[in-house]
């Protein structure tokens, strides 16, 4: 068991005040957090700290969250991702690519507190 | 030998022409007709003129008799090709003459139709009363007395024979109805004719070349002696040149496929291919038979000195047995003499009687009754009358022709007169069958000047000759210009008359044909009829489907009623049962709406008892027509690449149509555009309001249930929830702003600006955020006043986002932004200069792969040393849209390097004189 050891979680969004408050609520309930704020720096956080969750962003300059999602799972290392998309896009269509991308929660913006800090506490739990 | 015997001789051979047609009737549809019919019918093409006036021509003119034979030899090879598609055509459509063949081949024109009878029955009426003249002379011959035209015409002995044969043709040339049914009678008596003037003609020259005088060569050995007008037996020796020979030739093809005889026996009388088969090697033998002892008759009688000399000589054949004294033999020859002409004179007139009756009569009195008079009356017996008053009509003519007329000139003559008449109908026929894009007009205008040609060159020499007056238009031309010279028009002085006229007529004719052709425009059913006979070959067998695409709608009863009055009622029912019984049905109802293949059938019934126009204007009546569909058109012109006016008409059409598809088809995806750029800008309007909503939402509950916060953490997230509070105020304002602009509803208050001014007092109302941050703001405006025309505050506000931009790029303390102001004034055009102000910073400038999205909705330049600016990325959209408004533009200038530089351009407007105080008085305002 790696319960020793806290569950690192990588917080990927291009606006400091959303990833302010992410990083706040997931700290508070006890895990590590790294913040990126587009993928292309995402990438380099995920290769150095190997992350068991990533909370992402979808509409980023750049690398938007659905590809960043697919580049981080093709990292050999990080088979056992678990993925949440945080996100303002919500359309059907949109839920749908994120999970064919292989995200596990789509959650949208705004979002409640309590259930991203619940469904970071799952992921860990089931990881 | 008195007149009443040679009456008597010519009633008993009358009275077995009508005995053998009658028979031939009473025969008709038991048994088949003799298969040699057809092709001896055929020649009542050698007439009077063949048995008589060629010897008068072989003694006067040597061998200048041979082209009206060498002509249709010649076309031999080809007349079974020729005729073949006319009878197959005329079948087809049930035509029953030339001009129902043109009319029709010419969309179905009544006009053409009736212009073309007319011509024929000029043409033709002549030479029906030469054959009226060889009757009087055979008589003169026979009975020793001369032809004296000053007699009364009640004891005129040729009047009696005329009125007789009239006869003889109003009981057997009448018989029924449909003329497209064969006259078997007709053809019995004719081809009795025709076996009887070979006999005798074979039987004379042969009595006299070998029972006279000893063969051939003694004949032609003597005739060196004794015929020194001729010169030699050649080409040279007839008086005429080989040019001359060309046309007399050509003529005479023509008139043999086209002479209303010959088209009445080679077409309608046609039973079948097989005839037309044996006809093509037995005509030729038979025309060359009867031409064998020409040359031995007229040298014989040159020889013996028969009385009359050389102006007798047409009566060679008759008048040597007789001179001889073997009045047996002359009057076997006087008999085949008539029985050519009565051969002639029975098919001409047949043949005129149905085409007048049908292309001109019938027309003109069914255009005279009214359309509901129409339904009632019936036509049927008045129909037959009329034939026979026509033929009755027809032969008086003649008669009257050759009492005023033809009595002064000789057979041949006339009878070429005739041929070049008729030759006048090669170019139409000819291109109709072989050139779809003949048309209606061509042929009009063909024939026209054809026929006035012909008649200019050839008829008014000839009734100027016989009236005895104004013989200086011949000699010098009219109104004294010599190139006019009716038989030398321009100067062609040296041919032969009809040569002459033969080739001016059908230059003429074919040149017209051709030009008014391709100067005309094709009605569709003008195409569809083209098409039906130049390419007939494609609707063999498949007649009732694709030849009738004619949308056309009558009802049954309707049609068994025009029938009934033609036919009868009864005959009329059972036809239409009978109909429907060989395809198949059950006899319609009256009420239904005919098949199109009744329908095509009841025509054809009309078509043949009244001809082709006359039934299209009697089914008018009760027929429904759609015009002719443009999708059958269409068809017609995709196979064949002819009727090009038409299929540029289309085309052009089409042009039309793409253009208009394509226009749509843009306006379409414009709009598509529009709806997905409104999807796209709408969905990002969500985005950019939910980022900041989202941040304010998670900081408010993170401070209400973290009371344990520590206050400096508090007062952070405060800030950012104060910070992004304001971001969505300025992104909602920004937003309704731009719905403002682009619906123009601030358009209203345009005003005179001064630009100067205007970025003065942009950079005044920086400066201060400018000082805080150490940056430098510089201009450098030109002297020159820089008016322009629009919304002042809109565009202070480009200014001043233009400006804050530089501010918010460039480093802080080392920055630098500097507005330049100069004037563009464009050489070409007056009142077009344009005010440039140039934003130029030393900030990180754009990136080039940025930059031509720089001013698309929600796109925000990303600064990688200052994070991410706050901004809603609708800026410069705003003010760019703000500066198009009004009339000017907003670009990057992509050569400056050392950062990023922004053009603004705005028109000068010239100030008006009340506002010329305008820049001073503000420019004091401000200092």
């Amino acid at each position: 068991m790696e319960e020793s050891k806290k569950p690192t979680i990588l917080v990927v969004d291009d606006e400091p005040a959303i990833l302010l408050s992410v990083k706040f609520l997931i700290e508070r309930a006890g895990f590590e957090t790294q913040t990126a704020t587009n993928g292309t720096e995402a990438m380099e956080v995920a290769r150095e700290v190997l992350p068991q969750i990533a909370v992402l962003d979808v509409m980023m300059p750049g690398m938007d969250g659905f590809k960043l999602a697919e580049q981080l799972r093709a990292i050999d290392q990080l088979a056992d991702l678990r993925i949440v998309f945080l996100t303002a896009k919500g359309t059907p269509q949109d839920v749908s690519e994120g999970y064919r991308s292989g995200g596990e929660v789509y959650l949208t913006k705004p979002f409640d507190n309590d259930d991203l800090v619940n469904t970071i506490k799952e992921l860990a739990a089931f990881g | 030998m008195n007149t009443t015997t040679v009456i008597l001789i010519f009633l008993a051979y009358l009275a077995t022409l009508f005995g053998l047609a009658g028979i031939a009737e009473r025969r008709r549809g038991k048994m088949k007709r003799w298969s040699y019919a057809y092709a001896l019918s055929l020649t009542v093409y050698c007439t009077a003129w063949t048995f008589m006036g060629s010897v008068g021509q072989a003694a006067n003119y040597g061998i200048s008799f041979l082209p009206i034979y060498l002509g249709p030899l010649m076309l031999a090879p080809i007349w079974p090709i020729l005729i073949k598609k006319i009878i197959q055509i005329c079948r087809a459509e049930k035509l029953t003459s030339l001009p129902d063949f043109i009319s029709s081949r010419y969309g179905k024109s009544r006009s053409l139709g009736l212009m073309a009878a007319i011509f024929l029955v000029v043409g033709v009426v002549p030479y029906i009363s030469i054959q009226l003249k060889a009757i009087a002379s055979i008589f003169s011959v026979l009975t020793g007395e001369a032809t004296d035209l000053n007699e009364p015409f009640y004891t005129d002995t040729t009047l009696l024979l005329t009125i007789l044969l009239a006869v003889f043709i109003m009981v057997f040339g009448v018989r029924r109805l449909d003329p497209s049914k064969s006259h078997d009678g007709i053809m019995a008596a004719i081809s009795f004719d025709a076996i009887f003037k070979l006999f005798a003609f074979l039987l004379v020259g042969g009595f006299i070349t070998f029972g006279i005088f000893g063969g051939f060569g003694d004949l032609l050995s003597r005739a060196q002696a004794g015929m020194s007008h001729i010169s030699s037996w050649s080409i040279g020796g007839s008086g005429l040149t080989g040019w001359d020979w060309f046309w007399l030739n050509f003529v005479s093809m023509c008139a043999v496929v086209l002479l209303p005889r010959q088209f009445h026996i080679a077409v309608i009388e046609n039973k079948d291919d097989a005839e037309v088969d044996k006809a093509a090697w037995f005509f030729p033998l038979y025309l060359l038979l009867i031409n064998l002892f020409v040359i031995p008759i007229a040298i014989a009688g040159v020889l013996l000195g028969i009385p009359g000399g050389l102006s007798g000589a047409d009566s060679f054949v008759i008048s040597i047995p007789q001179f001889l004294g073997y009045e047996g033999l002359a009057i076997v020859a006087a008999l085949g003499g008539f029985a050519a002409v009565s051969g002639m004179v029975i098919m001409s007139t047949v043949a005129l009687s149905i085409m007048i009756a049908n292309s001109i009569v019938l027309p003109y009195l069914l255009g005279s009754i009214r359309p509901t008079e129409r339904a009632i009356a019936d036509l049927s017996r008045p129909l037959l009358g009329i034939r026979r008053i026509i033929i009755l009509l027809v032969l008086l003519l003649a008669y009257g022709y050759y009492r005023g007329v033809a009595a002064q000139f000789s057979l041949v003559a006339i009878g070429l007169v005739s041929f070049t008449a008729v030759a006048q109908f090669a170019p139409s026929v000819l291109a109709g069958l072989y050139w779809q894009g003949a048309t209606r007009k061509g042929a009009k205008w063909g024939l026209v000047l054809g026929f006035s040609v012909w008649a200019y060159t050839l008829v008014l020499p000839t009734i100027l000759v016989a009236s005895n007056s104004m013989s200086g238009l011949i000699e010098n031309g009219p109104w004294g210009i010599s190139f006019l010279q009716p038989q030398a028009l321009f100067g062609m002085a040296d041919m032969n008359p009809i040569a002459h006229a033969a080739f001016w007529s059908l230059l003429a004719n074919a040149a017209a044909l051709v030009i008014g052709s391709l100067y005309s425009k094709a009605r569709p059913i003008d195409i569809t009829q083209a098409d039906f006979f130049v390419n007939h070959h494609k609707y063999q067998n498949r007649e009732a489907d694709d030849y009738l695409l004619r949308r056309r709608q009558a009802k049954v009863g309707d049609l068994r009623g025009l029938l009934a009055r033609f036919v009868g009622p009864l005959m009329a029912k059972n036809m239409i049962a009978e109909f429907a019984r060989k395809s198949g049905e059950t006899p319609p109802k009256s009420t239904e709406n005919a098949s199109p293949a009744l329908l095509l059938f009841t025509e054809k019934q009309l078509a043949g008892a009244v001809g082709s126009a006359a039934s299209q204007t009697l089914l008018k009546g009760i027929i429904r027509e759609e015009p002719v569909q443009l999708e059958e058109v269409i068809r017609i012109l995709k196979r064949t690449h002819d009727a090009v006016r038409y299929g540029r008409e289309l085309e052009r059409k089409q042009a039309e149509l793409e253009a208009l598809t394509t226009q749509l088809r843009s306006a379409n995806r414009r709009l598509q555009e529009l709806d997905k750029l409104k999807a796209d800008f709408i969905s990002t309007v969500t985005h950019e309001l939910r980022t900041p909503i989202t941040s304010v939402k998670s900081l408010a509950n993170i401070l209400i249930d973290s009371p344990q916060l520590q206050g400096d953490q508090q007062m952070a997230f405060l800030r950012i929830i104060v910070s992004e509070s304001e971001r969505l105020a300025r992104l909602v304002s920004q937003v309704l702003d731009l719905q403002k602009i682009e619906a123009r509803q601030d358009g209203g208050h345009f005003e005179p600006v001064d630009i100067k001014l205007l970025i003065q007092n942009s950079v005044a109302s920086l400066a201060g955020l400018a000082k805080e941050k150490g940056i430098s703001i510089s201009t450098h405006l030109t002297d020159k006043a820089a008016l322009t025309f629009g919304p002042p505050d809109r565009l202070t506000q480009v200014m001043i986002n233009l400006l804050g931009n530089a501010i918010k790029f460039v480093p802080e303390q080392k920055g630098h932004v500097q507005v330049e102001l100069s004037i563009e004034s464009s050489d070409h055009i007056e009142d077009s200069s344009l005010a440039l102000i140039k934003i130029k910073d030393n900030g990180p400038g754009i990136l080039p792969e940025q930059r031509q999205f720089i001013f698309e909705q929600f796109t925000q330049i990303t600064n990688a040393e200052k994070g991410k600016p706050a901004g809603s990325g609708l800026g410069l959209y705003i003010s760019k849209r703000i500066v198009e408004q009004s009339g000017g533009g907003l670009s990057l200038d992509s050569n400056y390097e050392q950062g990023a530089c922004f053009m603004l351009r705005l028109p000068i407007r010239t100030p008006e004189p009340d506002l010329e105080e305008l820049p001073q008085i503000t420019q004091s305002n401000k200092s």
